[in-house]
């Protein structure tokens, strides 16, 4: 098959997605439940950043959802993944699909582009009411970083789609799929740290954790998802930002900083995890008998 | 369309499918045990089998769903193990367990599938050919399960496929829609499609289908056409006869006539199963034993009641 074609079949099934989306109101109700998020996250901040600290700016503000964000955004990409192929298998719509000449391919590339798209539509729409929301709490937007934080939003949203579809394509059971897709989620973030700590503990024999950390344990620590999202959101504040300071000294290194501990080394572990699911998940489908 | 349209023999060079060995186990379970095939184009074939045969398993195999553990398969002169792509893109499919989306509308299921076969159909026409042109623009979700069934098999025609494999199509249909389905399947083979055509039900496919092949226990037991197993049918004949009286020793001589399988009796009433030819032997036997005739009767098995022996004597050999 021609690259032209694939990516035009491919395309095909990511707009049926983002129809079917739209038309079941799942894109409508991710939009109000991000606009939620970001619109009452930058309310709320703005009213208890000031009784806190009376230099609040914008930055800290925005910031205040970052490690909200670091939860909400996985769930609800795996949310939106997690039945992408396995609801086709249960219901029979598969073998449609295959029978319009759809390859296992175009399918699993197709589902991960429509759910993304879904995301990221919501991601968009609910951040641009946020910065609305930002100008009117404080006055004043900082655009730069701004973009960045919705940027790694996006990328975290994304990487989360590709997982869930990625697992959703090993089985036919939608049950059986979202036990996956929810498990990988909750080992990401939740038993990502304690595995980190366990490794920091078999390697060194001691259970303090007092900087100046390993690189090593650094670099296992952002290797998660959600850990490499915030540091990409947060890579263009400035140097004496309080809240960089303050998360330099918790996951700092005393020295040079190595290549793999920069920002943008967190962008390619998210990319990583967009890429490595669906290819993995491809690979699979691929071999699989439906 | 005659025999010689050139169109029909030039793509006869290669058959539509030919098996050779078609084996499949699901570990220690033979879903389908070497079976072997060939299906010319431009032939309807139909494929019979009670449920669970093993009727759709080899269907996965022809279309690459599912890997065959053993066999030759080649489908339009591709393997379908290497080559399961582009034997789909040439295939019509109709799944059994098949399903429709909720969201989107007849029109649009239709446009689907006319946009990823890169095909150049016109919506309007499938819809009209299995009609539903009247619901093109209602969600499939409010579709009765016949409308479904049409749906998806207007979705099979798109791209005048070389073949096309209908699984069980009837299922869902009215009798005016299992009408409708037999002229679509004469139109598609007339254009010099084959087509594949499965079925728990006789009358579905000998209405319509060239040759059939029977599958029990994933063994195909029988391919023959329809007036073959017809006459397979009349030879187990059945013959029962009313007499005045019964001599000893009477049935054991009918049952040494050749072309008899069975015989008994009682006093006034005899059975006899055999060949439609031996029917006269097994009177004159009865009159020359010294038992008058009063009435009798044949009775021939419909091709449904020798599907139905085929496929239990088959049951009872496992």
């Amino acid at each position: 098959m021609s690259v032209g074609r694939w990516t035009m079949r491919a395309m095909l099934v990511g707009k049926k997605e983002f129809l079917v989306a739209i038309r079941s109101r799942v894109l409508l109700g991710l939009i109000a439940l991000f606009v939620l998020f970001t619109v009452g996250g930058i309310v709320l901040a703005a009213q208890f950043g000031n009784l806190v600290n009376a230099d609040s700016n914008t930055v800290s503000i925005l910031f205040g959802l970052l490690s909200p964000a670091a939860m909400f955004v996985p769930i609800i990409g795996t949310l939106i993944g997690y039945k992408a192929i396995a609801a086709e298998r249960e219901s029979g719509s598969i073998y449609s699909l295959l029978g319009m000449s759809h390859s296992r391919g175009t399918i699993v590339f197709g589902k991960i582009i429509g759910r993304s798209c879904v995301v990221a539509v919501s991601i968009v729409l609910g951040f641009s009411a946020g910065a609305v929301a930002l100008v009117a709490a404080t006055g004043t937007i900082r655009p730069v970083q701004f973009l960045v934080f919705v940027g790694a939003t996006l990328l975290l949203g994304v990487a989360y789609v590709s997982l869930a579809v990625a697992i959703s394509s090993t089985t036919g059971s939608t049950t059986r799929a979202a036990w996956g897709a929810f498990g990988t989620f909750v080992v990401l973030n939740f038993l990502w740290e304690l595995l980190a700590f366990l490794l920091h503990f078999l390697h060194t024999g001691t259970t303090s954790i007092e900087p100046p950390l390993p690189e090593w344990f650094v670099l296992f620590f952002r290797l998660s998802p959600a850990v490499a999202y915030q540091i990409v959101a947060t890579a263009t504040l400035p140097e004496d930002d309080l809240f960089l300071s303050g998360l330099a000294e918790v996951s700092g290194t005393a020295g040079e900083t190595p290549f793999y501990l920069e920002p943008w080394f967190a962008v390619g572990i998210l990319g990583f995890w967009i890429v490595v699911p669906a290819a993995a998940g491809y690979v699979r489908f691929k071999r699989l008998e439906i | 369309m005659s025999l010689t349209d050139p169109q029909r023999t030039g793509s006869a060079e290669t058959a539509a499918i030919d098996l050779e060995g078609a084996t499949k186990r699901y570990g220690d379970i033979v879903a389908l045990e070497t079976v072997s095939l060939t299906i010319p184009r431009g032939e309807i074939f139909g494929f019979l089998g009670p449920n669970g045969a093993g009727k759709t398993t080899l269907i996965h195999l022809l279309l690459g769903f599912a890997r065959p553990t053993g066999g030759e398969l080649r489908v339009l002169g591709d393997d379908v193990q290497e080559a399961p792509q582009q034997i789909r893109e040439r295939t019509g499919i109709l799944p059994e367990r098949a399903a429709v989306y909720d969201r989107l509308t007849g029109r649009e299921h239709v446009s689907f599938a006319i946009k990823s076969n890169g095909a150049d159909d016109e919506p309007q026409s499938i819809l009209e050919r299995v009609g539903i042109a009247d619901a093109a623009d209602r969600n499939a979700s409010e579709y009765s399960k016949g409308m479904k069934q049409r749906l998806l098999l207007g979705m099979a025609l798109v791209g005048s496929p070389d073949l096309l494999v209908l699984d069980e199509p009837s299922t869902g249909l009215d009798p005016q829609g299992a009408r409708d389905l037999r002229e679509i399947v004469r139109a598609e083979a007339a254009r010099g499609a084959t087509v594949f055509f499965s079925s728990h039900s006789l009358d579905q496919v000998e209405a319509v289908c060239d040759r059939v092949g029977i599958l029990a226990n994933g063994n195909l037991i029988a391919v023959d056409s329809i007036d073959g197993l017809r006459n397979t049918a009349k030879s187990k004949t059945t013959l029962t006869v009313d007499v005045d009286r019964l001599p000893d020793g009477t049935i054991s001589s009918i049952e040494a006539i050749p072309g008899v399988a069975d015989a008994s009796g009682n006093h006034t009433n005899v059975t006899v199963s055999c060949e439609d030819e031996a029917k006269p032997d097994v009177l004159a036997e009865l009159e020359a034993a010294g038992a008058s005739v009063n009435t009798f009767d044949t009775d021939e098995p419909s091709l449904e009641e020798l599907f139905v022996a085929h496929t239990s004597s088959s049951d009872g050999e496992r």
